[in-house]
């Protein structure tokens, strides 16, 4: 039985992959970016845990460690970090052009058209919180001074709906994973 | 456009260099040389040997995405034909059935459903009623008339239909809460936890809370496995659902599950964890095996939405159509006439066995 993994090859075959679900599964780029680095650094944590002996068992065992993270994170409005700290990972700065890099290769234009006409089905608190951090793209700060709410109240209330809209994303999300 | 002008590929590469130098990483590499020293060997004779023989034809994929895809999607009709049976609660996909002495009376038969979870409907044909000689005869109950054959049943948005076609009889009874446990399909009737089959295996995988156990064989069949333990915390204490799931290896279409569904009541002990949950859910007398003799997924239009609908071949001779709260009523005015029924009987005997001991006191 084999023990450990290669995380720099899981890292090649996935990495890309992964980010670009994580930006369809929670239309934000920024956020895509905390659990994806938590991912890897999870995965570097427990990699002697791993009992996986062939391809697709490693890579079904880092895509668990994703699916819990984003779960984790649609639970409680908010990334983890904890793996990156504990093993001390630097992660790269992200920048504007970057965070557009990575809308425009996870599709979120598409994903954001077919959002908007979801929304209706939501609370308006809920809606609101949706429409100006998901549509409006404005950061969460800024969200929070316009709905007269605390930063992590607004997270929060975006989780909330982002997680209502879960079945919209989970398809966009199926589509990508399953395609050839 | 090369990496160092993209910036989503240079964010790839500078992570990737950032995780191979992470000084957390670091010190286990170097924890667990000698059995990498050992592992690069293997590592580049695997190397040579997909050099030779070529690379796989697909890459590795998501086999958790994969299976919840096989499942459908809300926008589509899903069809699936199962039969169902009280295994015991054991690890493995093989339990043996519990005895007869502790569960008299089991499924018998296979059911059929059609579900549409975006139209929030679902129609079921039930299988022959459970008859044994331990087993009560089953009864239309609004009418107290035996039934031996199979039923039919549907739930579309609060409203229930009950269809004996032995009988010529339809029940429809109209305004039940989308929450009602009306909603749920038949099969869960029997101790599947957290309603139908197929949301539950859904949403367990939607929510990353089944795990990938690797492939194995099923009845001469390649199947991969999954298992995942899933707790929601209730008034009434916890509840505590454990599946196994097999899906065939190829497709990823549903073959198994088993579900064991245990509750911890508020005020026992604590939810125990890890292994001790595994052994705490293996101790549960029964669980229930799912066996998917067919899953299809079927485009919704108009044509297949009429396979949601009951369609007796004629009109039935005998419909009743009310609502939940008249329902209500008509059962509580029956039950206060049994209970009135009930009481007069046990008075009029207390009033014989008094006059009898009289008698004999003046005999």
């Amino acid at each position: 039985m084999a023990t450990g993994v290669d995380i720099d090859a899981l890292y090649a075959e996935h990495g890309d992959p992964l980010l670009r679900w994580f930006a369809r599964r929670t239309a934000d780029p920024e956020t895509a970016l905390d659990l994806w680095s938590e991912t890897f650094a999870q995965a570097v944590s427990s990699q002697r845990r791993c009992r996986a002996s062939t391809d697709d068992e490693r890579a079904g065992w880092l895509w668990g460690i994703a699916r819990r993270q984003l779960a984790r994170y649609l639970r409680r409005g908010y990334a983890e970090q904890r793996a990156v700290r504990r093993i001390g990972l630097e992660r790269p700065p992200a920048d504007p052009p970057l965070l557009a890099a990575i809308e425009h290769r996870a599709g979120l234009d598409a994903v954001r058209a077919e959002l908007v006409q979801a929304l209706s089905t939501l609370g308006d608190d809920t809606r609101r919180a949706v429409e100006l951090r998901v549509v409006d793209d404005l950061p969460y700060p800024e969200v929070a001074r316009l709905l007269a709410i605390s930063e992590p109240a607004a997270r929060a209330r975006v989780s909330r709906g982002l997680n209502a809209l879960g079945r919209l994303l989970d398809r966009q999300a199926l589509l990508e994973v399953t395609s050839p | 456009m090369t990496p160092e002008h993209d910036p989503y590929d240079a964010h790839l590469q500078a992570m990737g260099r950032a995780l191979r130098t992470a000084p957390g990483r670091r010190t286990r590499q170097h924890r667990t040389r000698p059995l990498l020293i050992t592992g690069l060997g293997a590592a580049l004779a695997a190397a040579v040997l997909v050099l030779l023989l070529g690379a796989p034809g697909r890459s590795p994929v998501d086999v958790l995405g994969r299976a919840e895809a096989a499942l459908g999607t809300p926008d589509e009709l899903v069809h699936y034909v199962v039969r169902d049976r009280v295994v015991q609660a054991r690890p493995g996909l093989r339990p043996p059935p519990v005895s007869r002495s502790f569960f008299p009376c089991p499924p018998t038969g296979t059911t059929e459903v059609w579900q549409s979870e975006r139209l929030n409907r679902w129609r079921a044909v039930l299988p022959v009623a459970p008859n044994g000689p331990r087993c009560s005869q089953t009864y239309d109950g609004r009418r107290g008339i035996p039934v031996d054959g199979p039923t039919q049943s549907a739930w579309n948005n609060g409203t229930t239909s009950y269809y004996v076609e032995q009988n010529d009889t339809l029940d429809t009874v109209r305004g039940y809460s989308l929450r009602s446990s009306a909603r749920l399909t038949p099969i869960s009737d029997r101790n599947l936890g957290g309603g139908d089959p197929v949301q539950t295996l859904r949403g367990m995988l939607a929510a990353g809370r089944l795990t990938s156990r690797g492939a194995t064989t099923l009845n001469g069949r390649r199947v991969r496995t999954f298992s995942g333990t899933s707790t929601q915390h209730g008034r009434g204490g916890t509840d505590v659902t454990t599946v196994l799931y097999a899906v065939d290896a190829d497709t990823f279409r549903p073959v198994r599950s088993i579900v064991t569904r245990r509750v911890l009541r508020r005020g026992g002990p604590p939810t125990p964890r890890g292994r001790d949950m595994r052994r705490w859910m293996w101790s549960s007398p029964s669980a229930h095996q799912l066996d998917f003799l067919r899953y299809e997924r079927l485009p919704l239009n108009a044509a297949t939405r009429r396979l949601l609908e009951i369609r007796p071949a004629r009109p039935p001779k005998d419909t009743t159509d009310m609502t939940q709260a008249e329902l209500r009523r008509s059962i509580k005015r029956r039950t206060a006439a049994e209970n009135r029924e009930g009481a007069a009987r046990a008075r009029r005997a207390n009033r014989e066995r008094a006059a009898r001991a009289r008698d004999g006191r003046g005999g």
